[in-house]
């Protein structure tokens, strides 16, 4: 296995005198679909949130691309290659779409971002189509494709995604988690996926992270979690 | 909506009418012999609430008879983007040509609405495309006019070459605000920045030794057009006389039209440009949401400290030329009333518009010296005038915001009613 793009080592992080993730150990490597499942409150977004140094880990080390990473400031971090589509997809209600996805050229210097837009609408062709219009009169669903494509805009070799399949139709939930799996084999993106969705986040994954009350309690091939009992029990149980 | 509902509405209005007018109208009181006495005034209530149930009954049922689509704020919103492409040109143009054709007392008023209409697009930087709400804008447009008066008076230079070291000392103190607040959002931020106001006056007030504290500073340099003085004399080194003109005291006050006209559309101008480069952008990411910005890798540190630092420069600005044209400064005129007129003027224009400012400044300056004959119902046009704007627009004259990059095709203004719908 090559080295890992991105590696968290005894990561804890701490809201006041909460301990919200403890002693995490997380490798994610080039050209992977990575995937942390958990439930509600389990420290997923936590963890997402602290590689971007928001809040700091309190003890423990990331290392992004052979660099510690732990204690730079955020936007240094998200200048390094990592770009991500947070949780609840915030886009920028009263900015058009094209607008939105200009301020995700940001990070990347705004070097002729003119043929990553057109990736991002290549991509997501409903984004093209309504690149005049508001981000706030968008669906669910285009919103969290613009959240993808805003994300796409930075030039990122690693992609963080937070809950993208969030209040959405399963069928538009299927929709991106394709277009994920497209990015990630036709350019070799590397994926971070935090996902409540375990069952599509294993199928889409390579590798997977089962995270209970902040403690990495399971990791694996995405097929080998998903034919776990103990998963099948507590996350896909119920349906989809 | 049946027969009964608006005959209820109007006569639940009524009730809430009569409760407010039976204490505030219905009891005068009067100087009797022994002391004050009230009396009553049934008349003049029973008048006043049958007048508010009579005009709520015919509101609503105006409201019944006409389609909702075709609402009072939609068709206005129309008639204002017909005018659009001529409403621009046409305020120019009348304010260009204005001191050829007014009187003195018109072109002092212009003088005064211009003021506020730099401060208001100043204050519209960091308030309407940054979002931070300051409420202490008015700390800036002091310092600016304090340090033109006090380089002016220990170094004798003149406006122009004090002009920018007042706008860079107001930078300085709009980053010197920045910093403490960084954190700080919302009401919070208000309160701080509102604080700041105050210090700064306070400051002013107390310093006798630098700022001669209530008393002022007096004898501040008149601006001089490229040396040339505007005095009542037409001798050499004054305008009158390099162009042998009769000296007369209107020279000087369109030539402060002018100046304040030129500050003021180098206001615009840099705003305008700056909404389209990347730094305007992330201004208004920030107003939008300030987490999906660290998203984004934006130093939002920078990001807040510039806009604050750009609107202050502005503010800086606008009180050296303030300071110039009165000649006279002091504390008084640097109260929180003036920070709140501006902010009121950038709210009621519509946060962001650089046309709504320039309404807004026209309604809440030149309305109320426009009609200094109608001073005892000032107060009360003024909250009906609110009341009005709450009605048929909530969010401000103008309240379209024009998106920064426009493709050839569908290109389009966004409509404010969309934008409520916003956070999705």
């Amino acid at each position: 296995m090559s080295r890992p793009l991105l590696a968290l080592a005894g990561v804890n992080t701490f809201y006041g005198a909460v301990q919200a993730l403890k002693n995490v150990d997380l490798t994610v490597t080039e050209g992977e679909i990575v995937t942390l499942i958990g439930a509600n409150g389990a420290g997923k977004s936590t963890l997402m949130m602290t590689l971007c140094g928001q809040p700091r880990a309190r003890s423990g080390q990331i290392v992004y691309d052979g660099e510690d990473i732990t204690t730079l400031p955020t936007h240094l971090i998200m200048r390094r290659g990592i770009a991500q589509a947070p949780e609840g997809r915030r886009i920028f209600p009263r900015m058009s779409v094209r607008e939105n996805l200009i301020m995700g050229a940001e990070s990347a210097g705004y070097r002729d971002y003119d043929a990553d837009i057109a990736r991002v609408f290549a991509l997501f062709p409903r984004l093209d189509e309504r690149q005049s219009q508001r981000g706030g009169t968008l669906s669910g669903g285009e919103q969290q494709m613009l959240a993808i494509g805003r994300a796409l805009m930075a030039r990122p070799r690693l992609l963080l995604l937070d809950e993208p399949s969030l209040g959405l139709a399963p069928l538009i939930v299927r929709q991106i988690f394709q277009a994920i799996r497209a990015l990630n084999r036709e350019t070799g993106l590397t994926v971070l996926l935090v996902e409540q969705n375990a069952f599509q986040a294993l199928r889409l994954a390579h590798r997977g992270y089962v995270l209970v009350n902040g403690v990495i309690t399971m990791s694996g091939p995405g097929a080998e979690l998903l034919a776990r009992p103990e998963i099948r029990a507590a996350y896909l149980e119920g349906g989809h | 909506m049946s027969q009964r509902a608006p005959l209820l509405d109007a006569f639940l209005s009524a009730l809430v009418a009569l409760g407010l007018f039976a204490p505030m109208v219905g009891l005068q009181t009067t100087v009797g012999v022994h002391g004050i006495v009230l009396v009553p005034r049934p008349f003049a209530v029973a008048a006043l609430v049958g007048a508010v149930f009579v005009l709520r009954l015919l509101v609503r049922l105006w409201q019944a008879r006409r389609p909702p689509e075709h609402a009072g704020v939609g068709r206005i919103g129309r008639a204002f983007a017909g005018l659009g492409p001529y409403l621009v040109p046409a305020l120019l143009a009348a304010a260009l040509l204005m001191p050829w054709f007014a009187n003195r007392a018109t072109i002092d008023l212009g003088v005064l609405v211009l003021t506020y209409v730099m401060l208001g697009w100043g204050l519209n930087i960091v308030v309407g495309l940054a979002g931070l709400l300051d409420l202490g804008y008015v700390a800036f447009y002091a310092v600016g006019a304090y340090s033109y008066a006090l380089i002016a008076e220990n170094t004798g230079l003149g406006f122009w070459s004090c002009l920018p070291a007042a706008g860079a000392l107001a930078a300085l103190w709009g980053i010197t605000l920045g910093f403490p607040v960084l954190r700080l959002r919302g009401d919070y931020l208000a309160i701080v920045t509102l604080a700041f106001g105050e210090i700064i006056r306070v400051v002013l007030l107390n310093w006798v030794s630098l700022t001669g504290g209530p008393n002022g500073i007096s004898g501040i340099p008149r601006p001089t057009l490229f040396g040339l003085r505007f005095t009542m004399s037409d001798e050499p080194g004054t305008f009158a006389g390099f162009f042998h003109l009769a000296p007369s005291p209107m020279q000087r006050q369109i030539f402060l039209y002018y100046i304040i006209l030129v500050l003021a559309l180098l206001t615009n101008w840099v705003t305008l440009r700056l909404r389209r480069q990347p730094l305007g952008r992330v201004w208004e990411a920030l107003r939008e949401d300030e987490i999906a910005c660290r998203s984004l890798g934006i130093n939002i540190t920078t990001t807040k400290l510039t806009a604050f630092a750009v609107g202050a420069c502005f503010g800086g600005f606008a009180g050296a030329f303030f300071a110039t044209r009165q000649g006279f400064i002091s504390p008084e005129s640097f109260t929180f009333m003036e920070s709140a007129t501006v902010l009121a003027i950038v709210v009621l224009g519509g946060m962001g518009s650089q046309l709504g400012v320039v309404l807004a400044a026209l309604v809440m300056i030149g309305g109320p010296e426009m009609f200094r004959p109608l001073a005892d119902y000032r107060m009360l046009i003024f909250g009906l005038a609110l009341v009005v704007m709450m009605v048929l627009r909530p969010r401000g004259l103008v309240t379209e915001r024009r998106p920064s990059v426009t493709l050839r095709r569908n290109a389009g203004a966004i409509p404010a009613a969309m934008i409520a719908e916003g956070r999705g």
